[in-house]
């Protein structure tokens, strides 16, 4: 009975580290054309104003991305 | 048997997908770090101004020598960067970098209509300030800043432009 309680909520840890993982690849995704955006107007058209808000929100996924690492972590050593 | 073959290979699948996707997690949070701090040296790098700069004065030719609607190409600041020195209508002097903001082809001077013109895509600049008139140069030409000392012309200084 414990084995499969344990079992069940470790199907259910999987799951959402599944889902965290995906919404983590598409942060990492978007991350990833902004950063390519502003290299193009940087490089491109000489296109300024987009560098500072992308690096802003470039940032804050970063702080996302560390902040579900964490749980993650947490998550693995409340197990 | 199974029991015993479980004992002897303890391999968990989920367990071992378990770790390998968390191991995913860690490389993605550390190329977002590196995604992040790319963006935060652009930013940085925009931020520097690069109007103008001045380099050592260099000597390009008697006032006198070149006539109205003349051009004369020199090099500035480095050997490798032409220019063009331009005699406009008014008598004025004005210089440009002679490389088409485009794709680098060299621009020519057309004082009948007092622009550069760059053969290869139909761009143009006007001479005036090196602003683009036409065609699909992004920037104005980079402007050669100079100054008439006793009937001599010199280049001082390279000023890049703005928007197009």
């Amino acid at each position: 009975m414990k084995d499969r309680v344990h079992r069940e909520r470790r199907s259910q840890k999987s799951t959402v580290f599944v889902a965290l993982m995906l919404f983590q690849l598409v942060l990492v995704l978007l991350q990833l054309w902004l950063f390519v955006s502003v290299l193009e107007g940087q490089i491109g058209g000489g296109a300024k104003e987009m560098a500072v808000p992308g690096a802003a929100v470039s940032v804050a996924i970063l702080a996302v991305n560390i902040w579900m690492l964490l749980g993650i972590r947490r998550m693995d050593a409340s197990e | 048997m199974n029991d015993r073959l479980r004992q002897d290979f303890p391999i968990d699948w989920e367990e071992d997908h378990y770790v390998s996707r968390r191991e995913f997690f860690k490389f993605m949070t550390l190329a977002s770090g590196g995604l992040a701090a790319g963006s935060v040296g652009m930013a940085a790098w925009a931020a520097i101004p690069k109007g103008e700069r001045t380099f050592e004065a260099v000597r390009l030719a008697s006032a006198d020598s070149i006539a109205i609607g003349g051009s004369l190409a020199f090099r500035y600041p480095r050997p490798q960067d032409i220019c063009l020195l331009i005699r406009r209508e008014d008598g004025s002097f004005v210089a440009f970098s002679q490389r088409c903001t485009h794709l680098s082809c060299p621009v020519e001077y057309q004082s009948d209509k007092d622009r550069l013109y760059c053969p290869c895509h139909n761009g143009a600049f006007s001479a005036k300030d090196g602003s683009v008139l036409q065609g699909p140069p992004p920037h104005p030409l980079p402007q050669i800043m100079l100054e008439v000392r006793e009937g001599d012309v010199y280049a001082v200084g390279v000023r890049h432009g703005g928007e197009a």
